[in-house]
């Protein structure tokens, strides 16, 4: 029972501190929403336009424009912030439609439409498709064009007699088809995948941050307490890393729970989703355990904590999803818990048990046990040779 | 003055003592920056260039179309033997897309057999997909509108003889053009980015240790003990917020060098770039001292700035992005120093002079004006009992 | 000679608490003047708006014939304070914790590597000097604590409780280390509750309680105050001491009884006379004596006379 009563005295610390509920509990939430809005959905080029007038023309071009599945409009008001937005990035290209394109267009007079891309960007890749919409607009007025320079009637009539002609002829048809299987299912919900990556880099990091407590226990001179009781370094050990646990693992629950109320998130088989987030909290109580002892000082260890959460989180797939890296990188990737965790919530999520998912569990308890052994040796020597 | 100084210097031989500077200051910025740089890099690299190709045909003048258009925005291009062919390397991942035009197309043309063009890309091509399939439609238009305008003519009386060689002559002319303008980057590339959004990330947290130190002298009696000296509560404060300012500018000018020599970030004119660094640490620092002026003990003070700091830094822009689409986001980020230094290194990014970051530098300085003089109001009661 | 150091009416409140209400006294050079009083009297307080932290509500300090406020620095250069609690740098060594504070005060290079020698020497911490002060047993903190205080050698040196939870060795010294420096012409303010600390120190008194000082003067002149009585303090548990010494008080003979939870203390006339009747009244009250012993008048004595309070553990 020592163990726990270690553990209920930590968790009681913890909690004590305020800022703990904020990074336990509405952080994590909060960036869910957060992400989910920034890059949950379709990832469609952003092109800027800006119709100095509404004409006919225009109006039609913009609407094209909008029906075109590859790209998202976003509307502007002035030349100057259109080109501010492509600058800086905000926006991949724009497009200008001039005043008067309708007048020019009635009088058979050439006009100028402007495109703005950064050179070498996704935008100006962009300009064929851009193009081809805005020259589809212009079928009849470039046939009637054609026809007044021939010198076979005035542009507004012939304007008309094109109109009629193009109905006749319809364009060579383009297919679309596609090949491969898809890096992500097409039913992956809008916050689901950044929920998963959110639930293993929070769980990770508020495990980590365990460490400066330990580093503060040692401080205080209380494990040398402890010690002076007839109290074993294993059952400190434990007792510390299951206080860890249990912070781990209760806002590991907390975050499922909320993301599935909230955000109807769709985690997949719930006694596997659990059996993930229990066996990866123990990996990360292990890991705060080793910073702890490997630390003297609890700024250090925070630092540390910090900076080995984020980037193992960066590297094992919890902000960008694996399978965008390269396959160097994704073996690279497995050599952190947060790739295997990954792949665990990928496989429930496509419908996988418990069963399925046994090996990476397995891989992940591998972890916390010899985190936790590395710990224990660790802080006997630190205890008993301060 | 002299006392100032040797607080001051005091203070930054403890921090030195302490190796926590180095941690947080350096080491995890670095670090993070460099790991950012290798995942994503790896993730987006390939995104501007698409890798087009077409099926081998006998069509070749319509090939040799796709090729212009394809090469025109900077796709490479390949031919291919067969359509299967054609699906490995897709599948593979070599090439995003590629065209599959009939070899009776072009012959069908001059009879008037409208064909079918097929592009073929890969599930996650993406955007280089989508471009593929706007050159085959922007092919297809042409084609029609030359079609549409010899029709048109020979409706309205032309003769065929003279209409369709004209017509023929001017395809691809249209009274509308789009004029391609090229627009200046000012944008940092991902290595330069990721630096700087650590950098800035790291510096909130650098910027508070003179503040932590002042709240650790404060209940650790040392505070009264200089006060008991003939040393003025404003030297104190001072010296505390000048080694917050010492060791951010150390941090960033550490960073900003080890950026260019380990992760080839390119950080344009070095005077702006010195110029966005000091206000830059000045605006951290005051916000690190507001924060801390709320506090009572160190500890709390570490709590309190640690949600300020990493609310600020996600809000800034210092992982990801925060979209400019006008929304409260886009509004909460230019509250943030994070986005301003990222605008201040992007205005100088393409080859701006220290005024092209001067905007910048001044909303900075606004962030480092206010703070402090809220942290004058909060932090006085902290150097008084 | 001048006085060192002239307090007058000093008056500081916290809230509602009234911390120091009217406190004023003054201190010659080479005098050791101590402030006695128990854990809140008011001793802290008073110390601070003397040592320039505090800003008084009311009243007035001089030392050196200039008014110390917060914002007046020039005069703190005479001063040199050891606060209660330690106040040293855990990550730098003595030496340059003392290198620091010598620096504030204005010293220059030379003189404070001169004189950090001297006080390194006099505090015993030579050997240690240039080893992290947080590697230090807790009696070295002490005495460092100490040493910066006087290393700029204040005409006034001020010390807050310096021997609060010192061992027995490391008291000792600090008490010698103040006799000697007394004995130099430093003028020293001592604040303290040991009574046995004040008899043995200082030269006057000042008997604080409830910020107010009682009763002031040479350690005679107090002790006349009480009379020829003794005091006898009785260890004793169970029952209701309080109530007890209550009832002893009626007594005839006997002037003062207080209670604490280790016994009863009482004055009396004539000890030897009186003590059986103690006794068997308080073995009727159902309390058990462990322990008795009888002493001749002394500060303590003084102390309860004044305030109706045992000096120690109030």
């Amino acid at each position: 029972m020592k163990p726990f009563t270690i553990a209920w005295v930590n968790l009681k610390r913890l909690f004590r501190d305020r800022s703990t509920y904020f990074f336990v509990f509405i952080f994590p939430l909060a960036l869910i929403l957060l992400i989910g809005l920034q890059f949950g959905g379709d990832f469609l080029p952003q092109v800027g336009v800006l119709a100095t007038e509404e004409g006919t023309t225009a109006t039609e071009i913009v609407d094209a424009l909008e029906a075109e599945p590859g790209l998202e409009v976003v509307p502007l008001r002035t030349e100057a912030e259109l080109v501010d937005q492509v600058e800086r990035g905000n926006l991949d290209a724009a497009l200008t439609i001039p005043a008067g394109l309708d007048q020019s267009l009635a009088a058979g007079q050439p006009a100028e439409l402007g495109f703005i891309a950064r050179p070498g960007g996704t935008g100006a890749a962009l300009a064929p498709v851009v193009g081809e919409v805005v020259q589809r607009s212009l079928l009849a007025a470039n046939a009637a064009a054609f026809v007044s320079v021939q010198g076979l009637g005035d542009f507004p009539t012939s304007v008309a007699l094109a109109q009629q002609v193009e109905n006749g002829i319809p364009a060579a048809e383009v297919t679309e088809e596609t090949v491969g299987e898809s890096l992500f299912p097409a039913s992956l919900g809008r916050f689901d995948l950044g929920a998963s990556s959110q639930l293993i880099l929070f769980m990770f990091i508020t495990a980590l941050s365990g460490g400066a407590v330990l580093i503060q226990t040692r401080q205080l001179g209380l494990s040398r307490r402890m010690l002076s009781t007839p109290t074993s370094v294993t059952t400190i050990i434990g007792g510390e890393a299951l206080g860890r646990f249990a912070v781990v693992a209760l806002q590991g629950i907390y975050i499922m729970i909320g993301a599935l109320l909230i955000f109807g998130v769709h985690w997949g088989d719930p006694v596997a989703a659990i059996a993930i987030v229990l066996v990866f909290s123990a990996v990360g109580a292990g890991a705060a355990m080793v910073i702890g002892t490997l630390f003297r000082n609890a700024e250090q260890a925070a630092g540390v904590g910090i900076m080995v959460g984020l980037g193992m989180a960066a590297l094992g797939g919890a902000m960008l999803p694996l399978q965008l890296f390269s396959p160097t990188l994704q073996r690279i990737a497995h050599f952190t818990p947060h790739a295997w965790a990954s792949d665990a919530f990928a496989k429930i999520r496509d419908q996988g048990n418990i069963i399925d998912i046994a090996p990476e569990l397995g891989v992940l308890a591998a972890y916390a046990v010899v985190l936790i052994l590395f710990a224990s040796w660790r802080l006997r020597v630190a205890i008993t040779r301060p | 003055m002299r006392n100032f100084l040797l607080i001051t210097a005091k203070d930054l031989r403890l921090r030195i003592r302490d190796k926590s500077f180095f941690i947080i200051g350096l080491l995890a910025p670095l670090a993070l920056a460099f790991i950012f740089n290798t995942v994503f890099g790896s993730a987006f690299s390939d995104v501007a260039e698409p890798q087009l190709g077409i099926v081998d045909t006998e069509s070749v003048d319509s090939a040799q179309v796709l090729a212009n258009i394809a090469q025109q925005v900077g796709a490479s291009w390949q031919e291919l033997g067969s359509k299967s062919e054609a699906e490995t390397a897709i599948e593979e991942g070599e090439l995003h897309a590629v065209f599959v035009v009939p070899d009776d197309f072009d012959s069908g043309l001059a009879t008037g057999r409208i064909g079918t063009i097929g592009v073929i890309s890969g599930i996650d091509a993406g955007i280089t997909g989508d471009i593929a399939a706007g050159i085959a439609r922007g092919y297809a238009h042409s084609l029609r509108q030359t079609q549409v305008s010899i029709a048109s003519a020979i409706a309205a009386g032309g003769d065929p003889a003279t209409v369709v060689p004209a017509a023929l002559a001017s395809s691809g002319q249209s009274l509308v053009s789009l004029g391609e303008i090229e627009a200046e980057i000012r944008q940092l590339d991902l290595n330069t980015q990721t630096v700087a959004g650590m950098a800035m990330f790291f510096l909130l947290f650098t910027a508070q240790a003179g503040f932590l130190s002042l709240l650790e002298e404060r209940n650790g009696g040392t505070l009264d003990r200089m006060l008991s000296t003939p040393t003025r509560p404003a030297s104190i404060l001072g010296a505390k917020a000048a080694v917050s300012v010492v060791l951010g500018i150390v941090s960033l000018v550490v960073l900003i060098i080890a950026g260019i020599l380990l992760m080839d970030a390119k950080w344009g004119d070095p005077l702006g770039v010195a110029l966005l660094v000091v206000v830059g640490v000045l605006a951290a620092v005051g916000i690190a001292a507001v924060t801390s002026g709320f506090a009572k003990t160190a500890e709390q003070a570490g709590n309190i700035q640690g949600i300020v700091g990493t609310v600020l830094g996600l809000l800034g822009g210092a992982f990801f992005p925060i979209g400019q689409d006008g929304g409260i986001l886009a509004r909460l980020t230019a509250l943030t120093p994070h986005y301003w230094f990222n605008r201040g290194l992007s205005d100088l990014a393409s080859g701006g002079g220290v005024g092209a970051a001067l905007p910048a530098a001044g909303w900075l300085f606004v962030i480092a004006a206010v703070t402090a003089l809220v942290a004058a109001f909060v932090i006085r009661k902290q150097v008084s009992r | 000679m001048a006085n060192v150091m002239e307090a007058h009416d000093l008056a500081k409140r916290f809230g509602d608490l009234v911390a120091v209400d009217g406190v004023g006294f003054s201190i010659a050079p080479g005098e050791t003047y101590g402030l006695l009083g128990p854990n809140g009297a008011g001793k802290t307080t008073t110390i601070s708006i003397i040592a320039g932290l505090l800003e008084a509500d009311a009243g007035k300090v001089e030392v050196g014939g200039e008014t110390i406020s917060p914002s007046a620095i020039g005069p703190k250069r005479r001063m040199g304070l050891v606060p209660q609690d330690l106040a040293i740098y855990p990550d730098l060594t003595a030496r340059e914790n003392l290198h620091f504070f010598g620096r504030l005060y204005g010293m220059d290079n030379n003189e404070v590597k001169e004189r950090s020698n001297r006080v390194l020497e006099m505090i015993g911490l030579t050997d240690r000097a240039d080893d992290l002060t947080k590697e230090y047993s807790g009696g070295m903190k002490r005495r460092l604590n100490i040493g910066i205080g006087l290393l700029h050698g204040p005409e006034l040196l001020i010390l807050d409780e310096p021997t609060v939870g010192v061992d027995p060795q490391s008291r000792n010294a600090i008490l010698e280390a103040v006799e000697a420096l007394s004995g130099e012409g430093m003028a020293v303010l001592y604040t303290t509750h040991y009574m046995e600390e004040a008899e043995r120190l200082c030269d006057r008194v000042g008997i604080i309680d409830q910020g107010r000082i009682k009763a002031e003067g040479t350690r005679r002149e107090l002790v006349n105050l009480v009379g020829q009585k003794d005091r006898v303090t009785i260890a004793a548990a169970g029952g209701q001491l309080q109530e007890a010494a209550r009832r002893l008080s009626g007594l005839e003979g006997v002037e003062e009884a207080g209670a604490d939870d280790q016994g009863i203390t009482l004055l009396v006339v004539e000890a030897g006379r009186l003590l059986p009747v103690i006794l068997s009244e308080l073995s009727q009250n159902g309390i058990s004596v462990s322990g008795v012993t009888i002493e001749e008048p002394d500060l303590e004595a003084v102390f309860l006379h004044l305030t109706g309070k045992a000096l120690r553990d109030v």
